[in-house]
């Protein structure tokens, strides 16, 4: 390796940012092209590009869909860092959907998994109420899986919702969601993109078993102030953007909230509404920039966001559930002559709070969960390999269902508050290589490791519940390590210059579980760490695609095939309630056990195009067993799913008008209820078959969008969004149960299915405004 | 703290709930239900009927076919053995018990249960465990109440051995039965060789009328009675409980097994041994 290496040596790095001229944001997936070498590359989503390139003289062809070419020269060895800037395309200067990639990108790139959004893809669908939401978006495509109404939780490739790592610019989040999960915490307007990996992962991510989304905000404008609002029917956003420094640095600020809680407050006064209302979220985004030389360039975010609910019957009785987000980042970026590397430091935190009141009866729960870490990560690109390597490392401190509880004045003894604290790390090594004209290889490999950490107690007990023994572990004492070899390779290989086969293989492990409690997505499902007991999760993934352009890449189609092997999947026992049946260990309510995925997915794209859009199918099955749960037999996952269609379409009509539909369809979870039922000694009880054995309905619905662009100028635009929402209100099920009526005593007892439904035809107006 | 699913449910129901969907219906092979129980100083009676699809409505009409009037049951305690007559009686559903006359329950021994019906058989073994004494037991107003309350009864566990416990009250003349107390099954796992405190919150007579207090109140006379119990017989009521309070409830896990202590195709239930203590208590 080393002879081969210093063969190359003489290779220098031709690297720099590119950037939109008007704006100054970054231009990710903006193509750079050296016709006489016949090599080129494409920015990261920081703008950000370099390619090894002999010493010489060369012309550079910038290019990006959307912005007018720009060629510039420049000699090898340089010892600068480029600034590009691109001009937009005035004919297309707003709401296109752009190619956010190289026209052939489908085709071409390894990452068989990856998808990759950017804002203009997003800002143009039609939306519940009319909040942009990019998640509601990445639930549209092949493969992903929407967990139901109301939940911004998916499933990838038969994973489950906690097996997606969600990161927010560098910061883990751990519940993205507003309003039980009808919203998702990312505003839109503060978005850049996202990228989620659901197959090929490169080893510099991890954590999670099923996909990597990473959610990044964007740069505030480096020329001059602007501003954009929006007011719909639920919330006002409301975003302003400046230059700190011209050229040198930049702010963003962007604000949210709903305000459903004003009106109703003013209605119920006036004997409108019934009940009060007692519900709001808002958020906050803060993003600066600043390049403090050619080299270095420093960012930091900031999110804050809340939701808090009040639910108020009659003086004796009331509810309240609230839930934080907050994370935050500083990232370092350095520029070498041949090294690019990049230092962040990250803090994320999640807490839950669940309170009620009876008279004079009162609890609470409280989870949360907090972290901190670093991020150093190295890039180096090397004649025909791509190198990244790198450390990451978070220290996890959670508070998972403390119960407290109270009668008057006297508190009731439900058990110690617990604090569980946790290590995780890894070393990671990554190498893109191109093999040939033909071939690229991507591998890598992870070596992640954990360990639980002091003060802890661990109580033994036996069959009986009797507790045999107590262990207690002092401060900072390492529990219990867990380390895992994670390989991941990439293939692709090209066949002409529009079709491809790519394979991939990943190993993943996870050391931070969520088990679902019950078939709705609740703010109320908890973190908690491995442990002796809670073993970390792992998962074995195959995939194999054939991607196919045609009409020269206008028309984009895939078909991939996957099989996931999953360890050590974590579920409840059966019959637990929260706050109501504790162990006496945090990890005595679960189960674990062996998951199984497979399928086929199937995609047919037109990037661009006044009508463009894209129609996504996927059909696979899911299957889990378990030792404690069915009696030791498979049984379908939850979110198992047959069929899975997505159709997302925009037509542009004029440069004023343009019309966008979403539709989809899906094979109904599977839900445990039971098959019948039984008197004893006057009580009707339950008897519950196979696990999972029933099909909730079918879940479909069609949303419509009209975009009216009522005023574009240099200075200002502004736009109408009218859309609608479950166009033939189709009365999708959120949760369905039994109620059983009657008396055995009059002999009479009637049983009725009962299915909650959310969302009937929700019609939505929005104003926005760009300054 | 079974209140907490009262408390969480308006939260979903807020939103709102629309007519029966439709879902695919399996056929259901009705099972043997054993309800069986013998008490230290009793009698063994047993009341069997046949599980019904939860897609069948029960009416007058069809509720014969879960009525299991035919069988021949037989209590053994090793030694003696006997053969339980079938009594009619109209308070209860189902409307026949068979009942013992001869072999009384006695505490420490072993006593199994054999049921013959339709040319099928079943079995099912249980002990009667030394019964349990209260120390004590009290009543006490609630909080901002003039004469509604609790009655507490406060026990001595023995640390040498699992203890599983479960309570029943009656109030003359208005209860015609021992009606279990809310959360009536309960194990010694978490007051092991200690005192406790047992609240006891009245029951409901039968999970599909739940009342909504809990309380005794002033001028109630309420027999009080304290049963202990062994595993098998523990985990069917700890379970059926379980699921008494938490079906329908989408704040818990789904599924939720109850463990039978009957051996059998196709059979549910269970077949136990009280040791049995009364009290009485009368509310001034």
């Amino acid at each position: 390796m080393s002879l081969a290496l210093l063969a190359q040596a003489q290779d220098n790095i031709l690297s720099g940012y590119v950037h939109d001229a008007t704006t100054g944001s970054p231009l990710p997936g903006c193509t750079l092209f050296i016709q006489t070498l016949n090599k080129g590359a494409a920015a990261d989503t920081a703008g950000f590009f370099q390619v090894a390139v002999p010493p010489g003289r060369y012309r550079v062809v910038f290019s990006f869909v959307g912005y007018k070419h720009d060629t510039i020269t420049v000699s090898i060895p340089a010892s600068q860092v480029h600034r590009i800037t691109l001009i937009p395309e005035s004919t297309t200067l707003t709401e296109v959907v752009v190619a956010d990639k190289a026209a052939d990108a489908a085709v071409t790139q390894t990452e068989t998994g990856l998808i990759s959004l950017q804002r203009k893809d997003i800002e143009k669908l039609p939306y519940l109420l009319g909040e942009v939401d990019p998640i509601r978006i990445l639930q549209l495509m092949p493969g992903v899986q929407t967990s139901g109404e109301g939940s911004t939780g998916f499933y990838v490739r038969g994973g489950a919702v906690d097996q997606n790592l969600m990161l927010l610019d560098h910061s883990t989040v751990y519940n993205p969601s507003h309003l039980f999960g009808f919203f998702s915490i990312f505003n839109g307007t503060a978005v850049q993109g996202l990228d989620m990996y659901k197959g090929g992962i490169p080893s510099y991510y991890g954590g999670r078993l099923s996909s990597i989304t990473r959610v990044t905000t964007r740069s505030g404008n480096d020329q001059e102030l602007k501003g954009e609002g929006s007011i719909g029917l639920v919330a006002a956003t409301a975003l302003v953007e400046g230059p700190l420094k011209k050229n040198k640095g930049s702010f963003l600020v962007a604000a949210r909230r709903t305000y459903v809680d004003l009106f109703a407050r003013g209605l119920h006064e006036l004997g409108v509404l019934k009940r009060n209302i007692d519900y709001y979220f808002y958020d906050l985004n803060v993003n600066f920039d600043y390049r403090l030389s050619r080299r270095d360039r420093l960012s930091v975010r900031a999110y804050y966001g809340a939701d808090d609910f009040n639910y108020n019957t009659s003086s004796s009785f009331s509810n309240a559930i609230a839930w934080k987000n907050k994370t935050a980042s500083v990232a370092w970026q350095h520029t070498g002559d041949r090294l690019f590397t990049e230092l962040s430091v990250q803090a994320s935190g999640y807490d839950m709070g669940f309170g009620a009141n009876i008279s004079s009866y009162a609890f609470d729960i409280v989870s949360d969960i907090n972290d901190v870490g670093f991020t150093y990560q190295f890039g180096l690109q090397k004649n025909k390999h791509d190198l990244a390597w790198g450390l990451t490392y978070t220290r996890h401190s959670l508070r998972p269902n403390n119960v407290s509880a109270s009668s008057d004045d006297v508190s009731l003894n439900v058990g110690p508050p617990l604090k569980l604290k946790a290590d995780e790390a890894a070393l990671y090594f990554n190498d893109k290589v191109t093999l040939s004209e033909r071939a690229e290889l991507s591998v890598g490999v992870r070596l992640s490791g954990y360990s639980q950490l002091g003060p802890f107690t661990r109580y033994i007990e036996d069959d009986n519940f009797q507790i045999l023994d107590t262990i207690t572990y002092g401060k900072h004492k390492r529990i219990q390590n867990y380390a895992n070899i994670e390989p991941r390779a990439a293939l692709r290989y090209s066949l002409t210059a529009s079709s491809s086969i790519k394979v991939s293989y990943d190993k993943t492990a996870q050391y931070m579980h969520m088990a679902p409690l019950s078939s709705v997505s609740l703010p109320l499902d908890i973190w908690v760490p491995s442990s002796a007991v809670i073993k970390p999760q792992t998962a074995h993934q195959f995939s194999a695609g054939y991607f196919r352009n045609f009409s020269d890449n206008r028309i984009e189609t895939s078909v991939v095939l996957y099989y996931k092997a999953m360890q050590r999947q974590i579920e409840y026992r059966e019959g637990v309630v929260i706050g109501y049946s504790k162990g006496y260990n945090f990890d005595d309510n679960f189960v674990f056990g062996r998951g199984t995925s497979y399928g086929s997915e199937f995609s047919i794209k037109k990037p661009k195009g006044r009508l463009n859009g894209q129609v996504s199918y996927t059909l696979s099955h899911t299957t889990r067993q378990f030792d404690d749960l069915n009696n030791g037999k498979p049984f379908a996952a939850k979110y198992d799913r047959l069929h899975d269609l997505s159709v997302l379409g925009n037509f542009e009509y004029s440069p004023r008008w343009t019309f966008s539909c979403v539709f989809v369809y899906g094979t109904g979870n599977a839900l445990n209820l039971p098959v019948a039922r039984y008197v004893i000694q006057g009580n009707v009880i339950n008897e519950y078959g196979a696990r999972n054995s029933f099909r909730m309905p079918a879940y479909h619905r069609l949303d419509l969008a009209v975009t009216y662009a009522a005023h574009k100028s240099a200075r200002w635009e502004s736009y109408w969004i009218f859309s609608i929402y479950n166009v033939y209100s189709r009365k999708n099920p959120y949760y369905i149960y039994f109620e059983t009526e009657g008396n055995l005593e009059n002999l009479e007892l009637h049983t009725s299915i009962k299915q909650v439904s959310l969302f009937p035809i929700i019609p939505a107006f929005t104003y926005r405004v760009k300054f | 703290m079974h209140r907490l699913v009262l408390l969480i449910l308006p939260v979903v129901l807020l939103l709102a709930c629309v007519p029966e969907p439709e879902l695919d219906q399996t056929t259901y092979e009705p099972k043997l239900v054993i309800d069986g129980s013998i008490e230290s100083g009793g009698f063994p009676r047993v009341v069997l009927s046949n599980s019904a699809s939860y897609f069948m409505n029960i009416d007058s009409a069809n509720i014969r076919d879960l009525i299991v009037s035919t069988a021949k049951v037989t209590v053994s305690d090793g030694v003696n053995e006997e053969i339980l007559t079938l009594k009619r009686d109209d308070n209860f559903f189902p409307p026949y018990i068979y009942q013992g006359t001869s072999l009384k329950g006695e505490t420490g021994k072993t006593y199994s249960l054999t049921v013959e019906v339709k040319g099928k058989r079943y079995t099912a073994s249980t002990t009667i465990p030394p019964p349990a004494q209260f120390d004590k037991l009290w009543f006490e107003l609630a909080p901002g109440k003039d004469s509604l309350g609790y009655v507490y009864g406060q026990i001595t566990d023995d640390a040498a051995v699992a203890n599983y416990y479960r309570v029943f009250t009656q109030r003359l003349n208005e209860d015609d039965r021992f009606i279990p107390v809310y959360l009536s099954a309960v194990g010694d796992q978490y007051f092991n060789g200690q005192q406790f405190t047992f609240t006891l919150l009245r029951g409901p007579e039968n999970f599909t009328n739940v009342i909504d207090d809990l309380y005794f109140k002033r001028g109630d006379s309420v027999r009080v009675k304290l049963c202990s119990m062994d595993r098998a017989h523990f985990d069917f009521w700890r379970t059926v409980e379980r699921e008494l309070y938490v079906v329908g409830n989408p704040f818990s896990s789904s599924g939720n097994k109850i463990i039978s202590n009957i051996d059998g195709d196709n059979a549910l239930g269970v077949w136990g041994g009280y040791g049995v203590s009364y009290y009485a208590i009368n509310i001034k």
